[in-house]
């Protein structure tokens, strides 16, 4: 099985067959490719642990505690990635075409796992394996080739250094619509280390995954299969997957259907827990002008949906012509600042809540049109939008500040000497009170070359040498905790980050459930694994008061998303069901014939949250770490049409404190011994699972 | 009678076409039947699973005979405000 990386031979179909018989809904098995030797092999995955993990997330926890060797650097070649699907996938269950990839993070150091839709997932769950976990490094830039029993390296040839549409339309050219790819652009090709991967106009987008693509000389990944796996229930399924379409068309999800997760901003600024100028405030003063439903009426041109999704959440946008109410720009559509062919940005993007708020208001941002130019830059490139619009965010509020003329050497590397040479051109917000001017003198560059909040001009120079890792770019194309490690003079008290993982779009003094689910998550600031948010928007919590019983159903929040990240269904659907743990024992057992209760789901889901920060302590990880920046502890939100808030510092380890005791871990957040998932010295033992392995 | 305002966001407004309006109630409920009375808002006795209410932004209500005070702003909001 072992073959030259250039051209893997194909595996023999009785590779696939593993010599237990796999569980309904899946392979039972996953291939282990090594881009460095070669090396190709499927890995039995036994039915205690599929029925432990479930799939997606789950499984990937389990999958990197097995392949990630203890303490690797995140972007050498040892560090596995893990494209993981899930029983589900190939039903014909709304929303099930999902898959979650995973691997060490460069951005945080710490376990990440990421969600993606669409064909991806169908086709790669029918290349005949569970999960495809790649390791090492290709002699030179390539494309993997995963083609049933095939798996092959090709060149990536002039693919390489074009932009995610530009790279998939490329592949699609050169293999036909029957395979689907994974891509990176510029960015996970220069080590971003918040650069996505791409696929159908969705993104694996946190945490730097496609920096780890990259950093195995990996353009892109396709797959294309014929290998189906049957369900326990047929009939059954498809009564189920009738019903839950139904409900999918109701009320429940209206709103993405309708306006999309962009009407989260308004509502945000009204409860004054927009994220705004990096976490200044609360409230945006051009709220309106950027608003989902703003627009919506001005530039909204189609909805969309992932493949096998009855609600369609995907709602795109005309990208920046001029006189179309994008803004009162007069210049001609903005490039993908790409070297050395530049070419015009793609026509459309889809925007979400997260990159409207990290892009507009975290930056000061108010011109519509440069959102969603800011916002198509970022998926060219392959960036994710809200660790790259935060860290343009952070590099204007140091600028203000005249943090940047004192930037000293950072621990490893010079920083370039003139931070950010753009061509500035002062505030176009409007706003009353605009950020105080760049300090006199401006270290020789004057006032026009600093970036300051509310610059669109700033944000599009700053996220194309971001992408690029090109002058100051190359400092921030690492994240803001070692930005702000290498400027120095406190910028770590407002560098926006937990675990190295920028904020989302929750200020966390204004929502503080939310707040404590930031600081204990196990892959930092993230919104998708923790939904404490919904604890702060119910009656019976103050969201500026948290307290010990929000940190409970805190707890309550985050297993719920565990299960619907291992099952996977997308979270966009959790309205429909009226008891998310029983119906999806039904779902699960009707796929799988197991005889699966809600119980059983319910400490599935802690099983899965327990591994994540198991992986998290053995790659060093220490209660020190579950904190959010100072700015969050120590500043009170500025008071707007809603009152401001204060989160003491003994609150939220107050909340921590609760948080721990209710997952049953140690107040510190250390967590008990028992059904650890052991870490495995070798990668090629044995089946997953076996005693030792 | 109370004079309040009530706001509507998100699913809200794009339904009620307006961003507010002002009325006189002396509960939520009376402020939603007088503000956007094809809403419905309140269904069966209580507040529909798609919508979400606050009087003022700080606190959120389930109780559609929570009173109101001159004065009091009532936002409707949508449901599953994350995403
Ligand atoms: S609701 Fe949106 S994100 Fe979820 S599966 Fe459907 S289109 Fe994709």
């Amino acid at each position: 099985m072992r073959n030259e990386a250039e051209d893997l031979a194909p595996i023999p179909h009785s590779a696939f067959r593993t010599p237990h018989s796999p569980p309904f809904g899946y392979h039972g098995q996953y291939l282990r490719i090594d881009v460095t030797t070669g090396d190709v092999r499927a890995v039995p995955l036994p039915e205690d642990v599929l029925r432990q993990y479930v799939g997606g997330v789950g499984l990937a926890a389990r999958l990197l505690h097995r392949e990630c060797p203890p303490g690797v650097d995140p972007l050498a070649p040892d560090n596995p990635l893990a494209f993981v699907f899930s029983p589900l996938v190939g039903t014909p269950l709304t929303t099930s075409a999902k898959f979650a990839v995973a691997a060490k993070s460069p951005l945080t150091g710490r376990f990440n796992d990421a969600l993606s839709s669409s064909h991806f997932a169908l086709s790669g769950k029918k290349t005949g394996s569970d999960a495809l976990v790649i390791v090492g490094r290709a002699a030179a830039p390539s494309i993997l080739l995963i083609d049933d029993g095939a798996v092959r390296l090709e060149p990536a040839g002039h693919l390489w250094g074009r932009t995610t549409p530009d790279a998939t339309a490329g592949l699609r050219d050169r293999h036909g619509p029957d395979w689907s790819f994974a891509v990176i652009g510029p960015a996970g090709e220069r080590l971003v280390r918040f650069a996505t991967i791409s696929h159908d106009n969705r993104h694996a987008g946190r945490g730097g995954l496609g920096a780890v693509l990259g950093s195995k000389n990996l353009k892109a990944v396709g797959v294309r299969g014929t290998r189906r796996t049957p369900v326990a229930d047929p009939a059954g399924v498809v009564a189920a997957a009738r019903d839950l379409s139904a409900r999918s068309f109701g009320p429940a999800a209206a709103k993405y259907r309708e306006l999309g997760t962009v009407a989260n901003l308004l509502t945000f600024n009204r409860l004054n827990a927009l994220p705004t100028r990096n976490f200044q405030a609360g409230q945006f003063e051009g709220a309106e002008a950027v608003s989902g439903e703003a627009l919506s009426d001005a530039a909204r041109v189609a909805r969309r949906s992932c493949a096998a999704c009855t609600i369609g959440c995907e709602h795109i946008y005309r990208v920046g012509d001029r006189g179309e109410g994008l803004g009162d720009r007069t210049e001609p559509p903005a490039t993908n600042g790409l070297y050395p062919n530049p070419s015009p940005l793609s026509p459309t993007v889809r925007l979400e809540y997260e990159s409207l708020f990290a892009l507009g208001p975290l930056c000061g941002i108010s011109d519509r049109g440069v959102i969603l130019r800011a916002a198509r830059l970022c998926d060219d490139l392959g960036m994710d939008t809200i660790s790259a619009g935060a860290t343009a965010a952070f590099a204007m509020e140091c600028s203000e500040r005249g943090l940047l003329e004192d930037t000293g050497p950072p621990p490893e590397e010079t920083p370039p000497p003139n931070p950010l040479p753009y061509e500035g051109r002062g505030d176009q917000t409007g706003r009353p009170g605009a950020s105080p001017p760049p300090p006199p003198g401006g270290g020789g560059r004057g006032e026009g070359s600093l970036p300051h909040f509310g610059d669109g001009d700033a944000l599009l120079s700053l996220l194309g040498m971001i992408g690029r890792r090109e002058g100051p770019g190359d400092l921030l194309a690492d994240g803001t905790r070692r930005a702000a490690a290498a400027i120095g003079g406190g910028a770590a008290d407002f560098a926006p980050h937990v675990k190295g993982l920028e904020l989302p779009g929750y200020e966390p003094r204004a929502l503080q459930a939310m707040a404590l689910g930031f600081a204990v998550g196990t892959r930092g600031a993230d919104h998708n694994r923790s939904g404490a948010y919904e604890v702060d928007f119910s009656p019976d919590a103050d969201r500026r008061h948290g307290d010990a019983e929000s940190a409970r159903r805190a707890v309550e929040t985050e297993d719920r998303a565990a299960l619907i990240d291992s099952l996977i269904l997308c979270k966009f659907l959790r309205g429909v069901f009226p008891d998310l743990w029983a119906e999806s024992a039904d779902l699960l057992a009707k796929v799988t014939g197991w005889d699966v209760t809600a119980d059983e789901l319910r400490a599935t889901a802690r099983r899965v949250i327990d591994a994540k920060k198991r992986f998290n302590i053995r790659e060093g990880w220490t209660p020190a770490e579950d904190t959010l920046p100072r700015r969050f502890l120590g500043e009170r939100l500025p008071d707007g049409s809603a009152p401001g808030a204060v989160l003491p510092e003994d609150r939220l380890r107050a909340m921590i404190r609760a948080y721990n005791r209710a997952r049953g871990w140690t107040e510190d957040g250390w967590v008990g011994s028992e059904e650890t998932p052991p870490p495995t010295p070798s990668p090629t033992r044995g089946p997953v699972g076996e005693p030792g392995a | 009678m109370p004079r309040v305002r009530v706001e509507f966001y998100g699913l809200a407004r794009l339904r009620a076409g307006a961003a507010g309006a002002a009325v006189e109630a002396a509960t939520v409920r009376d402020a939603l039947r007088a503000a956007c009375p094809g809403l419905a808002v309140v269904r069966d006795g209580r507040v529909a699973p798609e919508y979400l209410l606050s009087v003022g932004g700080g606190r959120f209500t389930a109780d559609p005979d929570e009173p109101l005070a001159d004065g009091d702003s009532l936002l409707v909001l949508g449901a599953d405000a994350g995403g």
